[in-house]
């Protein structure tokens, strides 16, 4: 039998496990071209809820996990060299034709809209982990060290329990349909900023009637097929590969940035007092196993 | 069924567990357990048991005995005299229900009942016979009237070469209690009986019986008290704004903490603020 | 973004067929063969002057002429005034420069870019002034052709200068963003006679070109008389400067 038995109901394993969610961090900033569009972002991300289960089968799973991108700038540059509203005959010939045209306007260079998505959300649809102690020696602490030299110099070995995911899936971000206004409306501000103040409302309208719904202008410039949610959410999360990079940060984050438990080894029962050293004990062969209703955690005392 | 049937927390520490916790402790607090005058303290040789410390101890100069005055021989102040000796607890061993580690000697009535601990412990000690000193002994002299307003002459402590040593045996029995500690729920052990095998007759036995049990008491109520937390490792939950740890009631738990199946178990429910 | 076209495309409001602007352009047909000598006048200034050879062995149908081109610093007004980088590109004609069509064909004097204001006569290469068979864009005739668009929304006045009793009305709408790109519909034709205009009322759309045909001597202007500057909530497109596009507050989905 093992010297020590530490057991976490559900309920405790729950409270064990939000600390670990709620500690959970990502930032990423990324800048890419797409051809005829060049976008970048700066995001970071908090976990948030889920459903988390207990298995027999020594794991634990969690679904439904709101992954809440805290903050979310996106800039979105359409690059459009030699874009141009098509002539039209200005003077047309006798047989229909057309003698001469309208010259047209040119619109060149990058149009940028600023779009503030923070508060988007994606989702652990599920993440399926064991419990996996480890035994963590600081990198700084010296050879001749003994543990109290370590204790007090602030580089003492723990025992660690972490969630070690095999498996971590995250949902397509959820961009809402209103996307669509939101960025037909930032395109629309950026177009119109760039009319000179010299030009009449009047020449301001025949131009934006030209150039028509600024909804189809997007989305035959982006080369948009779907809903400019569903473009939106692809270009995040497959084409940037934001939802890739989350799955890795997840994963590496339960498994080893962030512990369920952790305590140093020797573990200290008494204080140091009065002159005297602390009295530390060795915790040895930490287990930590699950079943559907708790956590259980072994070890022995070293001799 | 599972540890956490009827509550949140589950700790359990098995005598085997506790047994080498005391070591720990006894090797990195000698001055707990040995106990001699300055000069038995600096002539180390002398003790009656070697003290088994860590490194960590004399690395960091911390004492192996705690010193004490010399033992007075009564009656003698021209000078008084006093007699090195050391008292050392050299072993310790506890055994939770079911008795299973030693025998309790009969004056506890054993075996070990439900919910309680016995305790072994082996006692040496030893005082120096200053025979030497003796022979050449000269008292000295003091003036008749003027006892008050001498000042008091310096103690003489007999060099010694060796002390007589004995050991005792002695068993306690004790169950585990729960007391607020500078805020936090300890265990703390309450000693019920005491018995220091051989010691006739049954004055001084009784005399030694309840002298021990005494020592025992308070430094299991002064030093050897642990909070509960650290029976879970100081496990994070504990130290959360949101949570209130309390010790699991009866029902649905009779004995918390409880002693049994060779361990010491302490159930704890957890109420989470909304 | 750089938003590149010509100013005076939006600025110059009314058109003069003897006053040749971008929005405006003369079609002529040169009947008999022979060498002809064109001048390019501009504010009734001479500006430069050009030929133009009528050969019936010429495949040419059609001489486009651009009067913006013989401007002495062409190439730097088709840029520096108003940074156009159309799709107007024009090649620089100096003066002297001759043309070809086949007398079955027309010869297109348009102005590709800057303020316009240009006229043109080209008369053949004859002593005898009955043979010059003289064409002056100042008065039209024949089966000459003016092309006119009109951008600016409102109520137009059209006036024969030369003649005409009746003036005409063009009224010119205002332009809706509809669920494609707007484009202009087809050019609609008006015969000029001594009557005046037919038909003597037309509803266009911006853009959307009128080609007059001068049956009699004609010299055209179209002239602004009341401006429509379009619905009273039309949606104001200021400069909004920098503003960051947020999604809404999201309701949390779990309580």
């Amino acid at each position: 039998m093992s010297h020590i038995t530490i057991a976490a109901s559900a309920k405790a394993f729950q409270q064990l496990f939000n600390e670990v969610e709620n500690n959970f961090s990502f930032s990423k900033s990324d800048t890419a071209n797409f051809g005829p569009f060049s976008a970048s972002y700066s995001v970071s991300v908090h976990l948030s809820g889920g459903n988390l289960q207990l298995n027999n089968d020594n794991t634990i799973e969690l679904q439904n996990v709101d992954i809440v991108f805290g903050t979310l700038d996106f800039k979105l540059c359409l690059d459009l060299p030699g874009f141009c509203i098509p002539s039209f005959c200005l003077v047309p010939d006798p047989w229909n034709g057309c003698l001469v045209g309208f010259p047209g306007f040119c619109i060149g260079g990058p149009i940028c809209a600023d779009l503030n998505l923070s508060g988007l959300t994606s989702q652990i649809t599920d993440l399926k982990a064991s419990l996996a102690p480890k035994y963590y020696i600081d990198p700084a602490r010296l050879p001749g060290w003994t543990d109290l030299d370590a204790e007090l110099n602030g580089h003492s070995n723990q025992w660690q329990i972490y969630i070690d995911p095999v498996l971590v899936n995250v949902a397509p971000i959820d961009v809402p349909a209103t996307i669509d206004n939101i960025l037909v409306n930032a395109i629309t501000n950026a177009i119109d900023n760039l009319f000179p103040s010299w030009l009449p409302g009047w020449a301001v309208d025949i131009i934006m009637a030209f150039l028509g719904p600024i909804a189809n202008l997007i989305t035959d410039l982006l080369g948009i097929t779907t809903s400019i949610a569903e473009w939106l959410s692809n270009l995040l999360g497959n084409l940037f590969g934001l939802l890739s990079l989350l799955e890795t940060a997840i994963a590496d984050y339960f498994a080893s940035k962030y512990p369920l438990y952790q305590f140093e080894d020797p573990f200290p029962i008494l204080p140091a007092s009065g002159g005297l050293i602390p009295v530390k004990i060795p915790i040895r062969n930490l287990a930590a196993t699950i079943d559907s209703q708790e956590m259980i955690v072994q070890a022995n005392v070293g001799a | 069924m599972g540890y956490t049937d009827n509550c949140d927390l589950y700790a359990a520490v098995h005598e085997d567990g506790i047994n080498l916790v005391a070591q720990h402790v006894m090797r990195q607090r000698p001055s707990w357990f040995n106990f001699a005058t300055q000069y038995v303290s600096d002539h180390l040789d002398l003790a009656c048991s070697p003290v088994a410390h860590t490194i960590d101890v004399t690395d960091y100069k911390n004492p192996l005995f705690k010193v004490v005055s010399p033992v007075p021989i009564l009656g003698a102040d021209s000078p008084p005299v006093g007699l090195n000796f050391c008292v050392q607890l050299v072993k310790a061993e506890v055994d939770f229900y079911p008795g299973n580690i030693f025998t309790l000697p009969a004056v506890l009535n054993p075996p070990l009942p439900q919910q309680h601990l016995a305790m072994h412990v082996q006692i040496c000690g030893g005082m120096d016979c200053p025979s030497e000193f003796l022979n050449g002994f000269l008292p000295t002299p003091t003036s008749p009237g003027e006892a008050t307003n001498v000042q008091p002459t310096q103690e003489v402590v007999p060099p010694t070469r060796r002390l007589l040593c004995f050991c005792l045996d002695a068993y306690l029995v004790a169950h585990v209690g729960v007391q607020i500690v500078s805020g936090k729920p300890s265990l703390v052990g309450i000693v019920d009986s005491v018995d220091v095998v051989g010691i006739k007759p049954k004055g001084l036995s009784d005399n030694v019986n309840c002298y021990l049990k005494t020592t025992f008491e308070l430094l299991l109520k002064e030093k050897l008290i642990f909070p509960i937390s650290t029976m879970l490792f100081d496990i994070p939950l504990l130290s959360l704004a949101t949570i209130t740890a309390q010790l699991t009631p009866n029902p649905p738990i009779p004995n918390n903490p409880s002693i049994d199946d060779n361990q010491l178990k302490i159930f704890i429910t957890l109420t989470v603020a909304p | 973004m750089k938003l590149t076209f010509d100013q005076n495309l939006f600025t110059q409001i009314g058109l003069d067929s003897g006053s040749l602007t971008m929005l405006g352009g003369v079609t002529h047909r040169f009947l008999e063969p022979g060498q002809y000598r064109g001048v390019v006048y501009r504010n009734g200034e001479n500006l430069a002057d050009f030929y133009v050879n009528v050969d019936k062995n010429s495949p040419v149908a059609q001489a486009n002429i651009d009067l913006a081109a013989f401007e002495p610093t062409q190439a730097a007004a088709a840029t520096s005034t108003t940074g156009s980088t159309c799709n107007c590109q024009r090649e620089s004609a100096k003066a002297g420069t001759k043309f070809e069509v086949n007398p079955k064909g027309y010869a297109v004097f348009h102005v590709s870019a800057g303020a316009g204001g240009y006229a043109v006569r080209v008369s053949k290469a004859a002593e005898d002034p009955k043979q010059q068979n003289p064409f002056d864009s100042r008065e039209l005739k024949g089966d000459d052709i003016f092309s006119a668009v009109i951008l600016r929304p409102g109520t137009y006045s059209a006036t024969n200068t030369l003649g005409g009793k009746e003036k005409g009305k063009i009224i010119v709408g205002y332009p809706k963003i509809g669920k494609t790109a707007y484009r202009p519909p087809s050019p609609v034709k008006v015969a000029c006679s001594e009557r005046g205009f037919e038909p003597g009322k037309l509803e266009l759309q911006p853009g959307q070109a009128i080609l007059f045909h001068a049956a009699v001597p004609t010299r055209i202007t179209l002239e602004l008389t009341k401006a429509d500057d379009g619905p009273a909530d039309r949606a104001a497109h200021v400069r909004s400067g920098w503003k960051k596009a947020a999604l809404p507050d999201k309701k949390k989905k779990k309580a």
